[in-house]
């Protein structure tokens, strides 16, 4: 089950092997503009780039195939909820008419604007998944100073995560077994839903006692200077990525300022 | 005076991120993405996943429930999901507030259920209350899901007095039922649990 | 020299996770290999966790009374980190005592390196050598949660291992492992104890403290009802009949000999002590 595991894709390429850290600059940059920018076209151009380093990063299929699952019902819903009812717009041109339905034309490209400026979100967290081994990201944290305490918080997050989504699955199974209906009435999958997930809830609570002692026996508390087994290189290229990253966010925020 | 109470607030925070605090984190993650895969499983229409963020708050402190609601959006959008990026916030908020109350004795395993209820309410109402502005000024109004369909008939009506209350109110319907239901099993778990457990206070 | 000093120790439990120390009192000298013996719930884990200071720092409860020195640090005064140089423990569920902050084993190993601040350049070479020493390094890049029972029990004594403590405590290590993993992680142990770690492990194997122990403590009801040479306890079949515990298969053998008068000398608890006993029988 693809829930399980992480959607990472191994492969052998430029994107894979650059520092995280030029990853998470990317999608830095991609936030400060969803946030902030209100243009059409730069969404639309952001998401061709992040298409073109999709298909440089080898992924390039398998970027296309889930996003288009993801952003389908947002163009959808989009178009739908700006299209029909123009809720941000003042013009009432209509771009065209279905017997009663009018579609006005702002509303329609309010429609699309949403939906390259979401696409643009989902994709450059989307390449970020595909491309980076979860390990180096923690690692790419930690060598430039992030507490060490964070990269455990998020290590054993991927590790404990599967594990309960797999007790999760069992005891599904298990339940079904014993005639428990997940399926059927929305009251009865609502009745369903807690005697499978008080379980789990409980289990793994009672043993959060023991890992506090694991850790503390492995001197998580210890105030001596952390060291790391690995450390991610920052390479001349990462380096210029980055600064390329900066310069671009840079750039941006001066035109918003001088436009 | 204001300097004593900003120490006394470090070191509360210290006491929070103890080591404890610290290891029920991840595992507060996983109950709210085991929730959420729950949810999906059962194609329920709630979100289930702040019952883990809730739990962590009571269990070890509000900034714990914070952090654990906080970072099960940001973990999940690095690795699994990109998906939702902007409504780890929302998460966090619930972990907040949950851990307040049940700090301040509203929301504790000795609760009776109007106020276990009201807990529901009060974390349904914050959690719509930050939601559906994000929802509605950087989406416009779009989430993808089902609840698109309850905004767009809102939309529709004659009364209808823009995208925000649309959004509102559709958003409104999920976390009602959501968070109603959450704070409940979260009751019935504190109720199962030893005591030694439950003496953050 | 003494590790390990307990003074008329008392500690009691809010609320009753294992027996309250009712008074402990004892010392255990560098490089001994003693075996806790006694039924569930008798105050064994209470007095491993006195050791590592899980007891009084982490367990919900108060000092009663009297002291617990570990290496010259009074454990009421010392973290748990501090002690760590010190005492490692190993416990029984072989999927919680992994703290998941490595995705490889190999990370899940440097971890307790990490957070001590040991130098990278040393950290490579003593998890290579732990790894080599527990039977783990060829599975070094594997996830340690998608290993098997005994192996994830291994990458927990590696763990342990690599943080070079003096005092090793072992709360029901082979619980999970087949009789190949039981043999394993004892004659490891063994080997451990050799180079001079003191051992401290609760078992119910009492084969292999009739083996490898040079001192047997039974517990029961939070206090030492016995302390003494393997000898002396295991071939005390009462003794051990009226605390719970199953003698030794051999030894029984001997008790029953003896009843026919049959048996002269003291009770058999290795079976190279109970076939020169038999030989003798023959005779």
């Amino acid at each position: 089950m693809a829930f399980l595991k992480t959607n990472y894709i191994k492969k052998d390429s430029v994107i894979h092997s650059l520092n995280p850290l030029v990853k998470f600059s990317w999608v830095s940059l991609v936030v400060v503009l969803f946030l902030f920018s209100g243009s059409m076209t730069l969404f639309i151009v952001v998401n061709i780039i992040i298409l073109l380093l999709a298909f440089l990063g080898k992924v390039g299929r398998d970027f296309i195939k889930g996003l288009v699952f993801m952003i389908g019902p947002i163009f959808l819903f989009s178009l739908m909820i700006h299209g029909l009812f123009n809720p941000f717009g003042i013009s009432e041109e209509v771009l065209f008419s279905f017997y009663t339905i009018n579609i006005s034309l702002e509303g329609f490209y309010y429609g699309l604007f949403f939906g390259f400026k979401i696409s643009a979100l989902i994709s450059v967290f989307y390449l970020f998944i595909l491309t980076t081994y979860p390990g180096r990201m923690v690692t790419s944290l930690r060598t430039i100073g992030f507490p060490h305490k964070l990269g455990f918080l998020v290590n054993a997050t991927l590790q404990i995560v599967p594990l309960m989504l797999r007790e999760a699955e069992t005891i599904i199974d298990a339940q079904r077994a014993r005639g428990l209906e997940t399926k059927g009435s929305i009251t009865k999958r609502l009745g369903a839903y807690v005697p499978l997930l008080g379980p789990i809830v409980l289990g793994s609570v009672m043993k959060v006692y023991e890992r506090t002692i694991a850790l503390e026996v492995r001197g998580f508390s210890s105030t001596a200077d952390k060291t790391s087994l690995y450390v991610e290189n920052i390479t001349l290229t990462d380096k210029l990525l980055i600064a390329l990253s900066v310069v671009l966010l840079i750039i941006y925020v001066v035109f918003r300022v001088i436009g | 005076m204001a300097k004593k109470t900003k120490k006394g607030f470090l070191e509360e925070l210290k006491k929070e991120f103890s080591t404890y605090g610290l290891a029920l984190i991840p595992i507060a993650i996983g109950i709210n993405w085991a929730g959420g895969f729950l949810v999906q499983t059962l194609k329920l229409p709630i979100w289930g996943d702040t019952i883990g963020t809730i739990i962590a708050a009571v269990l070890a402190g509000p900034w714990v429930g914070f952090a654990a609601g906080g970072l099960t959006n940001l973990v999940k959008n690095f690795t699994f999901d990109p998906i939702g990026a902007a409504y780890g916030i929302v998460n966090a908020v619930i972990g907040l507030i949950a851990g307040y109350m049940y700090k301040t004795g509203r929301f504790t395993e000795k609760s009776n259920w109007v106020e276990v209820l009201g807990t529901g309410l009060i974390l349904a109402f914050a959690a719509t209350v930050i939601s559906a502005p994000i929802t509605v000024y950087f989406f416009g109004g779009v989430t993808g899901a089902g609840a698109d369909l309850i905004t767009a008939m809102i939309l529709g009506t004659e009364e209808s007095t823009g995208l925000l209350t649309a959004v509102f109110g559709s958003e409104l319907v999920t976390d009602l039922l959501d968070k109603v239901l959450s704070v409940f099993i979260v009751f019935a778990v504190m109720k199962k649990l030893p005591s030694r457990m439950l003496r953050n206070k | 020299m003494t590790v390990i000093e307990f003074k008329d120790f008392k500690w009691h439990y809010f609320e009753r996770e294992e027996h309250d120390l009712q008074g402990v009192n004892l010392k255990i000298k560098k490089g001994e290999f003693v075996g806790l013996l006694g039924p569930s719930g008798s105050g064994k884990t209470a007095f491993c966790y006195s050791i590592m200071g899980v007891v009084p720092h982490l367990s919900q409860g108060r000092v009663k009374g009297g002291k617990v020195i570990i290496d010259g640090l009074d454990t009421q005064d010392s973290s748990i980190g501090e002690l760590s140089s010190r005492v490692g423990i190993i416990m029984q569920s072989p999927k919680s005592q992994l703290t998941g902050a490595g995705l490889t084993i190999e990370e899940e190993v440097a971890f307790g390196l990490e957070n001590t601040g040991v130098p990278r350049s040393e950290m490579g070479k003593r998890i290579k050598s732990v790894l080599k020493r527990v039977g783990l390094y060829e599975l070094r890049k594997r996830s340690p949660f998608e290993v098997s029972g005994g192996q994830m029990q291994k990458v927990g004594i590696a763990s342990v291992l690599v943080l070079e403590p003096k005092i090793l405590i072992l709360d029901e290590p082979t619980g999970y492992l087949d009789p190949g993993g039981t043999e394993a992680v004892f004659s490891l142990v063994k080997k451990l104890n050799n180079q001079g770690k003191t051992i401290i492990i609760v078992t119910h194997k009492l084969e292999y403290l009739a083996r490898y122990a040079d001192r047997i403590i039974l517990f029961n009801n939070g206090r030492v009802v016995r302390d003494g040479s393997p000898q002396e306890i295991l071939s005390d079949t009462k003794l051990l009949k009226r605390n719970k515990i199953d003698p030794l298969p051999v030894t029984l053998l001997g008790e029953a000999l003896k009843k026919k008068r049959k048996w002269k000398q003291e009770l058999p608890i290795t079976v190279k002590e109970a076939v020169e006993g038999l030989r003798k029988v023959v005779k």
